[in-house]
């Protein structure tokens, strides 16, 4: 395997190979976390889908009058929108505190921290799932054609998880050892909503277009999913921007974890 | 081959005071070069310059006062602290029965929670589905396992954690004293399943206060005091030193490192 040396100048990357060989326990991890809503309230997540659909529709006719909009191409548009952002903004929040959280495990066991992080991917992924029907439901209703590109949608997603993967590391790094920033994230996060095309759309940012769309992250994450969803095939640049992003985050969050994983548990 | 080695291994604890957790002052001490009033990283020196070798066979009792370094031993040994300075060298797989409690979660029923921590513990889920009945008939809960654990009293919690984390195949165990206990009924069938533990495996690192359990499972003993090794041998010699270092017990000392 890997030599003494290796494993104390790479803490890091020890940790994620050895949290990909316990892929069995933080998919579990995840789903028991499930599980867990579904049995306080009978129906569980689904009541967050309720209110994503209640926000949907509301929201949707409202700004589809405010903007001008055909409904009908509208509220797809944000319902597809909105089904992705509400978990990834989430996880995002949520990782703030992974390590925090998983305190116990971590200093009474050689557990991969990165076990953490997976298991909030999961659990997100599977909300995400969750927010599926709504836009199946509004497709259906405002008869969204069926088109090939929807199988882009595939692709699209492996790269969102691939960069919440390096996103949620670093996140829960840095929140561990600074605590205040938790705060400064769900802020972040909270005016991220508003400045990325979600309730609005890309073409409407007109001048401040390149800040807003171009150069947002957060846009090419959301429509590498979204756009397949619509039917659409996303622009090259956002296949360019979001494998970029996963390259240079991933690299950078090893970085990060290979120098600082040892002081994790001293942190928590 | 199984076996250990450490190699003139410290490890210092760096202590982290409400300043320095908060970004905003970090970045400030920063760019001023340096606040006097934040002062330079403090640390304890947990463990200083300790080296053995354990093989095949050894079963190693860790003897010393409260914040001798029995703990943050098995820490580093389990992998959690990393070390400061020195070699570690491992060969084999260790099992850490550090903490009783670890991954249990209160919502989940007994037998979820088997399966959990049976996993974090690196059992498979078919090993985990085959020790199931075994785990359940031992921790004695009976049809409570299928409730969510919150309705168990703190004493069944215990059996419960205990059966999951004793049924595990470890070959180098290492195991902290508070694990045992809960009712005496029970405290006794635990004594004896640690020991079934202990028998099937290779090397095992004990840390107690309890002479009676380091005789009866140690063959080799190693006295720390200040995160030294004092002295390292057989059971009741080690035993003996450290009765007559005690005679004249000294208070605890703190003495934190600047650098």
């Amino acid at each position: 395997m890997f030599s003494p040396a290796f494993i104390a100048r790479y803490p890091g990357f020890i940790d994620l190979m050895g949290s990909v060989k316990m892929w069995r326990l933080w998919l579990r991890l995840g789903w028991m976390d499930i599980l867990r809503r579904y049995r306080r309230t009978k129906i569980g997540p689904f009541w967050g889908t309720l209110s994503v659909g209640a926000f949907i529709g509301a929201m949707g006719f409202l700004y589809a009058g405010i903007f001008g909009q055909d409904p009908s191409e509208y509220i797809p548009y944000v319902a597809a929108g909105f089904a992705i952002w509400l978990p990834l903004s989430t996880f995002v929040v949520e990782s703030t505190s992974t390590f925090i959280t998983a305190e116990n495990t971590i200093k009474h066991s050689a557990m991969p921290f990165t076990v953490f992080v997976w298991q909030a991917v999961i659990r997100n992924l599977i909300v995400f799932a969750h927010n599926l029907p709504i836009y199946v439901l509004v497709a259906v209703i405002f008869s969204v054609p069926l088109h090939i590109n929807m199988l882009l949608v595939f692709p699209g997603l492996l790269l969102l998880l691939i960069n919440a993967g390096w996103l949620g590391l670093v996140v829960s790094l840095i929140c561990t050892r600074y605590r205040d920033v938790q705060q400064l994230v769900a802020t972040i996060m909270q005016m991220l909503f508003f400045v990325t095309p979600i309730f609005w759309q890309a073409g409407q940012a007109g001048r401040v277009r390149t800040i807003f769309v171009e150069l947002n992250p957060a846009f090419h994450l959301v429509d590498i999913v979204r756009s397949p969803l619509l039917g659409i095939a996303p622009t090259q640049s956002s296949w360019l921007f979001v494998c970029g992003m996963g390259v240079g985050g991933w690299v950078f969050a090893l970085a990060m974890f290979n120098r600082y994983r040892a002081r994790v548990v001293l942190w928590v | 081959m199984t076996q250990v080695e450490l190699k003139n291994v410290s490890v210092n604890l760096p202590i982290y005071d409400a300043d320095s957790r908060i970004l905003r002052k970090a970045l400030f001490k920063r760019r001023t070069g340096g606040d006097l009033s934040i002062g330079p990283e403090v640390f304890v020196r947990a463990l200083k310059n300790i080296s053995f070798r354990l093989e095949d066979g050894d079963r190693i009792g860790l003897i010393g006062h409260n914040g001798s370094g029995k703990t943050t031993l098995l820490r580093l040994l389990a992998g959690v602290y990393a070390p400061t300075a020195g070699e570690i060298l491992i060969e084999g797989r260790i099992s850490a029965l550090l903490n009783a409690g670890l991954g249990i979660d209160m919502e989940d029923t007994g037998y979820e929670n088997i399966a959990n921590i049976g996993l974090m513990l690196g059992l498979t889920m078919a090993q985990v589905r085959e020790r199931r009945n075994e785990i359940g008939k031992f921790s004695g809960l009976g049809e409570y396992l299928a409730l969510p654990v919150r309705t168990y009293s703190a004493g069944m919690l215990l059996r419960l954690s205990f059966a999951v984390v004793t049924a595990i195949e470890p070959e180098i165990l290492l195991l902290d004293e508070g694990l045992g206990a809960g009712d005496l009924e029970f405290a006794e069938a635990a004594q004896n399943r640690i020991g079934m533990l202990i028998d099937r495996v290779r090397v095992l690192v004990l840390a107690s206060h309890s002479e009676d359990m380091i005789r009866q499972f140690c063959n080799r003993a190693v006295l720390l005091e200040q995160g030294e090794i004092v002295v390292a041998g057989h059971v009741g010699e080690v035993l003996d030193i450290y009765h007559s270092r005690n005679a004249g017990s000294q208070p605890m000392r703190f003495n934190p490192d600047k650098g």
